[in-house]
């Protein structure tokens, strides 16, 4: 390979050199080598299928990385492509087998190791035995030459994944602590050997058939997390959930999920009865065993007063006016006997069916149902109770399989792409918004996005922040106007900041903009409903009644919607 | 050569103002913009997030947990016990609680939300005292002597500490619109700087003042080191040394920690303050702007050397430099405990373990400092060793002020620490120091309870060892200008150098690369050892791994 004389001066480096000396060189070396390709446009390769959306992922310690991964996006979102942007935290390494084309940005740590956040997605990448099927990737490297090992993480990855039998699109890409530059060129080489059709081959998109008509499906979660930072008075719980075959949704749709009474509640109520887990009985013509009627069938706390009512007249035992658990109804007014368990099952409630808003978008997130649900809590005579449903669906533990069906609202959708759209969420509101934005970021949608959104504190009640932040960076999110009411420098609510927004959010309404409230009837949902009223009737000039027909005809138009609960 | 962004950024901000106002009412994020993180800089103030909670906060899809670090401007490290006071208030109801003593005797405090800088700076300013460019590509706090009682100079010296800074603040009234909505000037004039122009300087610029024989402010480490030459009990002047400055980076040959040098002696006065104005100018006119990495002012000194330096001075003085006065430092330490002023005066430094003000199981600290301030029979020093000096004590205060000490444990904790801890130094690092690659200030306390007991086990746990630890090269708390320095490499990993002198005249020297607890521990024990049996009397620990040459 070497001529004799650089052979020998290439022996003598080395034999003075030290271990870290000679780990250091390699990478340098095979950093040089990777730049210098004669013209690094050409392909090492040719991929082998056409790609249909590109996945971009982060590892950022400094920000360096987000930065030139957010670069990338803009720049294939302008070719037209669609494109998604994660940080590499939020990245599930088992999505590498769907992707069509994965593009990694990654910088280097002090000895040579990944960013923390990418850790995970790293060691997946070392770990994993099985090659790809056919993944097609780019990897930009991010690294300081101040430090011995440059570009390390990226290197790393790049090896593991040819190891692993992906195909780079072109070879790895590194940037130095001046990174937009070099970033800039290796993102338009990579762009200009996608876009080569003789390279790519004509991209055809892959229709995938989508399971018809089917209502009822199930869903294993794969993650239960916790939003609201420490010291937060809300408790938010974002839940991903992975299905096995894809369902077909729109943005704006809900699931609906019925929820099964805690299990120790259940055992405390057999074993006051002092009955056997296997007795059967019969539920609306089904026979199933008590325990399962307890748990998943009947309701069994917090009873209504029309629930105790029936148990009163029914047993002949006078019982006030109340509503209360069944286990303390049966220690306090017992059965007279077990013959009678059938007759109390009929008198139960059945456990009905809890609405979640989906957060996650068809396109961005295939394959997975995302839910944003609060954990609701209200005093009872001095108790604190949580909401039966949100309580059950925010404890459930990863790899939990849920049955859940699809609930369409059919007013509460996306217009076409060129439309505006102004969203305002409370809370948990912001969930169908998520789902909006992220289906119209990788559509690559044309119409503008203003997000108003409130919560109580803002640094640790923000729902999906780094998301929202992204959508601004890359252009998708034109206005977002958050309201908290502490830590900010000016706490007001969302209906304060839309009248301080007045005269704008009317240039949007008379250019055509669709207008989406989500969250609390009570009083976000009111509050907001009047400022928008009072904003038509003073910016048109017209009279209130005038105003609220004015409104009535956007809603018929499907130009305003409300979820409100 | 291309100017480093930071120049752009400098130039294009308006005096200092950015878009500073705009991002604080910005609530999508709680940090502030980029070109912003480095024009709030000048006003003091640096854009931090709590590295602990990155992970975690990244997984609930928040951005990272920013907060703002603010530090004051103390020409010499003074406070009266109404501005105490109103610190331990302030830091309590806004930042972490902690008072932070600087290495560069002032104070910061640490995590204060975006909405909290201007109610934090509005109280400071209620005492009279404000941030002004304490941080950025300007003129920095000036250090001064902290120990009364070893010079009657002392007060006059303390003088010039404050009057240099007033000099070499900037023109413009940016801080004073933006944190105290003070109305902005209609005639720009008047903020018209004339040596700092619209560019500043090229890199931070730091001045120390000693006054010998002790060189607690660590003089040459400094871009200018003024050290005070005392005639006929007078001061006639000051030697000046110019280009020290410690960071470096990890990997960059070019870069590399130095110390002043002394380039002659100005007269007391005018002539003192034209010399180091003129020392800017040349750094403003001459220095890299376009590599920050090689921009510090000791840069400067090398490219253009001594010689062209002394004529460049001369010329922009009027006047040439008189040749070097005899001095000698024989100390770089404080004096813990009570002493009396050359004044009358009492003053009692307290240890204070990598400058934390705060409360803990052994000492309460915080408290009764605060309970001291309460009596308003004390001012409050700082050292640049990180330690809080109750000072200006009257004699028949003096019982009283020690009952206090007592009380919340203070004179105990001073009183018995080990003189490892009492001579030890570390930097913030984690977990709100952007820069850190390794723990410091939280680290280094168990690691010098670890290498007590070699030292006790060579019976050498008398000698007052200068050990600092830094949890980057960048050498805030000086620690290649120790006997024993600590430099972070990764987590846990740290690079090992010794032979540093006593009286802050010789940087020590790399001895071993990205070590952790278990070798450092291996590694004391065989020098401390060898030290043990082969020192001579009274040789220090630094001077001695340089003579047998360790290193």
């Amino acid at each position: 390979m070497l001529a004799e004389k650089k052979l020998d001066q290439l022996y003598a480096l080395i034999s003075e050199s030290s271990h870290a000396d000679l780990v250091w060189m390699s990478g340098y070396l095979a950093g040089l080598a990777a730049q210098n390709i004669p013209s690094a446009a050409k392909p090492i390769t040719t991929p082998p299928v056409a790609i249909d959306t590109i996945s971009i992922v982060y590892g950022t310690e400094t920000g360096n990385s987000k930065k030139a991964a957010t670069m990338a996006t803009t720049t294939f979102k302008r070719a037209g492509m669609k494109t998604r942007l994660i940080a590499a935290e939020n990245y599930k390494p088992n999505m590498l087998d769907k992707e069509s084309f994965f593009l990694l940005v990654i910088s280097t740590q002090g000895e040579g190791e990944p960013p923390a956040t990418a850790k995970p997605l790293y060691d997946y990448l070392h770990k994993r035995e099985q090659p790809f099927q056919q993944l097609q990737y780019g990897v930009l490297a991010l690294g300081s030459k101040s430090y011995p090992l440059f570009c390390q993480a990226g290197i790393d990855v790049d090896t593991q994944l040819k190891r692993l039998k992906a195909t780079p699109a072109i070879a790895m890409g590194t940037c130095e602590d001046d990174f937009e530059t070099d970033a800039e060129v290796w993102i338009q080489q990579l762009l200009q050997h996608i876009q080569n059709p003789l390279i790519a081959g004509p991209v055809t998109t892959v229709v995938k058939k989508p399971a018809e008509g089917k209502k009822v499906f199930k869903g294993t979660l794969g993650s239960n997390i916790l939003l609201n930072d420490r010291g937060s008075n809300k408790k938010v719980h974002h839940l991903e959930f992975d299905l096995a075959e894809e369902i077909v949704y729109t943005p704006g749709n809900a699931v609906g999920i019925i929820p099964e009474n805690n299990a120790a509640q259940v055992a405390k109520i057999l074993s006051l009865l002092d009955l056997s887990p296997e007795q059967p009985v019969v539920f609306r013509e089904q026979t199933l065993s008590i325990e399962e009627a307890f748990g998943k069938k009947v309701t069994i706390s917090y009873l209504p007063v029309s629930t105790v009512k029936k148990y009163s007249q029914w047993l002949g035992v006078e019982i006030p006016e109340t509503r209360m658990d069944l286990y303390d109804l049966l220690r306090i007014y017992p059965l007279q006997d077990n013959n009678q368990i059938q007759g109390l099952i009929e008198i139960l409630p059945g456990i009905t069916p809890r609405l979640y808003t989906i957060s996650s978008s068809p396109a961005t997130h295939p394959c997975q149902i995302h839910l944003t649900a609060q954990v609701h809590h209200f005093s009872v005579n001095g108790d604190t109770l949580k909401g039966f449903g949100s309580e059950y669906l925010t404890s459930l533990k990863p790899g939990t399989e849920l049955e859940m069906f699809l609930h369409s609202q059919k007013s509460f959708q996306l217009p076409p792409d060129e439309k505006d759209v102004i969203m305002i969420a409370q809370g948990t509101g912001i969930a169908p918004f998520r789902s909006f934005l992220a289906e119209r970021d990788i559509n690559g949608a044309t119409g503008k996005n203003w997000l108003f959104f409130g919560e109580e504190n803002r640094v640790t009640d923000f729902y999906y922040q780094s998301e929202i932040q992204k959508f601004v960076e890359i252009g998708t999110l034109q206005h977002v106007h958050p309201a908290f009411e502490v830590h900010t420098s000016h706490p007001s609510t969302v209906s304060q900041i839309m009248m301080e927004q007045a005269a704008n959010i009317w240039k949007w309404i008379h250019k055509g903009a669709y207008i989406f409230i989500s969250g609390e009837k009570e009083p976000t949902g009111k509050e907001v409903e009047a400022v928008l009223l009072q904003i038509i009737e003073k910016q048109q000039g017209i009279n209130a009644q005038e105003a609220t027909f004015y409104l009535k005809q956007l809603q018929k138009e499907g130009r305003f919607a409300k979820e409100l609960y | 050569m291309k100017p480093s962004p930071v120049e752009k950024i400098k130039k294009e901000s308006n005096g200092l103002r950015g878009n500073i106002k705009e991002g604080l009412s910005n609530d999508l994020s709680g940090a502030i913009s980029d070109a912003d993180m480095q024009v709030i800089k000048f006003h003091g103030i640096y854009l931090q997030d709590d590295r602990d909670r990155r992970e975690e906060r990244a997984e609930k899809k928040l951005e990272r947990l920013y907060s703002f670090m603010v530090r004051l401007r103390l020409p010499g490290g003074v406070l009266n016990a109404a501005q105490w006071m109103a610190s331990h208030h302030i830091a309590g109801e806004f930042s972490t609680g902690v008072i932070k003593i600087t290495t560069r005797q002032t104070l910061q405090l640490h995590g204060l939300l975006k909405s909290d800088i201007k109610p934090t700076l509005q109280a400071f300013n209620a005492v009279n005292l404000d941030s002004i460019a304490t941080c950025g590509d300007i003129n920095r706090n000036v250090a001064a002597a902290s120990h009364p009682f070893q010079s009657k100079l002392h007060e006059e010296i303390h003088g010039y500490a404050q009057n240099i800074s007033e000099r070499l603040m900037p023109k413009t009234r940016a801080w004073y619109d933006i944190w105290l909505d003070e109305e902005q000037l209609l005639d720009k004039k008047e903020e018209e700087d004339h040596l700092y122009q619209d560019r500043y300087l090229p890199r931070k610029f730091k001045i120390g003042i000693a006054i010998p024989p002790n060189n607690d402010v660590d003089v040459f480490t400094n871009d200018i080191g003024l050290i005070a030459i005392e005639e006929d009990g007078k001061l006639a002047g000051f030697n000046i040394a110019i280009g020290g400055g410690l960071s470096q980076t990890h990997g960059n040959p070019e870069t590399y920690p130095r110390l002043a040098t002394v380039i002659g002696f100005v007269q007391a006065g005018e002539p003192t303050f034209k010399a180091i104005y003129e020392v800017l100018t040349i750094q403003r006119d001459y220095g890299n702007r376009s590599d920050r990495k090689l921009a510090r002012l000791k840069y400067t000194v090398d490219t253009y050397g001594i010689a062209w330096w002394k004529t460049e001075l001369g010329k922009r003085m009027g006047f040439a430099l008189e040749p070097e006065r005899s001095y000698s430092f024989t100390a770089r330490r404080d004096y813990y405990g009570w002493q009396q002023g050359q004044n009358g005066l009492w003053y009692y430094t307290v240890f204070v373990e990598n400058g934390r003000v705060t409360d803990d199981e052994k000492c309460a600290v915080k408290s009764g400092l605060y309970a001291i301030a309460q009596t308003g029979k004390t001012q409050f020093r700082f050292t640049s060793n990180q330690n809080v000096i109750v000072a200006d004590v009257a004699e028949k205060d003096k019982d009283a002020i020690h009952l206090l000490l007592e009380e919340f444990g203070i004179a105990n904790q001073t009183e018995h620490a080990s003189a490892l801890h009492l001579n030890g130094m570390a930097c913030v690092a984690f977990n709100t120091c952007p820069l850190a690659l390794a723990e410091a200030q939280r680290y280094l306390p168990s690691l010098l309870d670890k290498m007590d007991v070699l030292l006790k086990k060579y019976n050498l746990d008398k000698e007052e060892i200068i050990i600092r630890m830094t949890g980057c090269p960048n050498g805030c708390a000086r620690s290649v200008a120790a006997e024993i320095g600590f430099i972070g490499t990764a987590y846990g990993m740290y690079n090992v150098h010794i032979g540093g002198d006593r009286e802050g005249y010789r940087l020590n020297t790399k001895y071993l690369e990205s070590q952790n607890e278990a070798q450092i521990l291996a590694t004391f024990n065989k020098l401390f050892e060898k030290f043990s049996a082969e020192k001579n009397l009274a040789e220090s620990f630094g001077d001695f791994v340089h003579r047998v040459k360790i290193v």
